[in-house]
């Protein structure tokens, strides 16, 4: 049983420091992931309070099936979703609105960066940014998993409901796409 | 990136040091013979750093105090709410101390369905028989059972025969 599994079943019993220890250590990188995920700063930090709640009221029925960090992002993982179906779902109704506005079907391409806006994001660390944002969310996630919490292929496919073959699939994937923002001509 | 075709996916896996045993082993043999599997590894060397160096700010310095008030909030008790024997036992004592109005306070988790009772006890002549009470609304949605509101209003207290023989308060 990991250290994090352990702090977990002391705050079942009642000890509100070990909660505290853990709500210290993940906050810097479920915030991180949250924004990864979400592309949005302030959303993360409060989706981050979201895991943590959870965990809390959790605190009575937790059992240690898997790694804390495991189970930990596997909720964080399921918010983020649900604040991308969100995010989606508003994006489409204001597209229609403003379609019924103009009379007539909106350009929807029009919503995406234009070549200029392309060609200001110069610096590679904006390009891959933006690489990394483009990624299909089980790509994002994995990697992000990865390089940010150096989480295993088994954990990481724990947290997406996969397999380890699959990880290393959808990494390579990943990968692929942002060594092509790396190699970018400005 | 993607290396050569016959170790496509390795490099990452390589990288990552999740190859072992035989795939490994031939993988490390190919290595040095291979300059795309060189190439492409170098790349992920270079997109690690750019990775590694992106900026990842502080939380916010009021971050656990607004978490712990959160919880507060949440952890707070619920307002007194009398629970399904305090209904009849309200009823039993209003039973026996009417006499003029009186008021009566309890809570509505479900605001719509207690409006919409009390509405209809006020509609119901008192010379005429109680209309059937749909005891669904009544006891819609509310898990933890269903307790009311009473204003102070002197008509409800007049109705009282009817909240008597409304079965679906016994059932609550």
């Amino acid at each position: 049983m990991d250290e994090d599994a352990r702090l977990m079943l002391r705050f079942g019993d009642g000890d509100r420091a070990a909660f505290e220890t853990l709500f210290r250590r993940y906050t810097p990188p479920l915030i991180h992931f949250l924004a990864r995920m979400v592309g949005d700063r302030a959303r993360a930090e409060e989706l981050t309070q979201d895991v943590f709640v959870r965990i809390h009221q959790a605190r009575e029925r937790y059992e240690p099936r898997a790694r804390f960090s495991t189970w930990m992002f596997g909720i964080a993982r399921r918010l983020a979703l649900n604040e991308l179906d969100r995010a989606h779902r508003k994006r489409e109704s204001s597209l229609e609105q403003a379609a019924d506005r103009t009379g007539g079907e909106l350009d929807r391409a029009s919503a995406d960066p234009g070549p200029e806006e392309l060609v200001s994001a110069a610096r590679t660390g904006e390009r891959i940014d933006r690489a990394l944002e483009a990624l299909p969310e089980r790509q994002r996630t994995a990697l992000v998993l990865r390089t940010d919490q150096r989480l295993s292929y088994d954990e990481i496919a724990q947290v997406l409901d996969t397999t380890p073959a699959s990880v290393k699939s959808l990494l390579n994937r990943a990968r692929t796409q942002l060594v092509g923002a790396l190699k970018e001509e400005t | 990136m993607n290396g050569c075709s016959r170790f496509g996916e390795d490099v990452s896996a390589h990288r990552d040091g999740e190859l072992t045993g035989e795939a490994r082993s031939a993988f490390d043999a190919h290595l040095p013979a291979c300059d795309a599997c060189r190439s492409a590894l170098d790349l992920l060397e270079q997109l690690d750093r750019e990775l590694d160096a992106m900026p990842r700010p502080e939380p916010p310095a009021d971050f656990e105090r607004r978490f712990w008030e959160r919880i507060e909030q949440l952890e707070a008790p619920a307002q007194e709410v009398p629970r399904s024997g305090r209904v009849r036992a309200w009823l039993e004592a209003l039973r026996s101390n009417v006499s003029a109005p009186t008021r009566v306070e309890w809570l509505v988790p479900a605001g719509a369905a207690a409006a919409l009772a009390i509405a209809l006890l006020v509609a119901f002549p008192r010379t005429q028989e109680p209309a059937p009470v749909d005891r669904d609304w009544a006891l819609a949605s509310d898990a933890d059972g269903f307790e009311l509101v009473l204003a102070e209003d002197p008509e409800l207290f007049r109705d009282l025969e009817l909240l008597e023989v409304w079965d679906g308060l016994e059932e609550i």
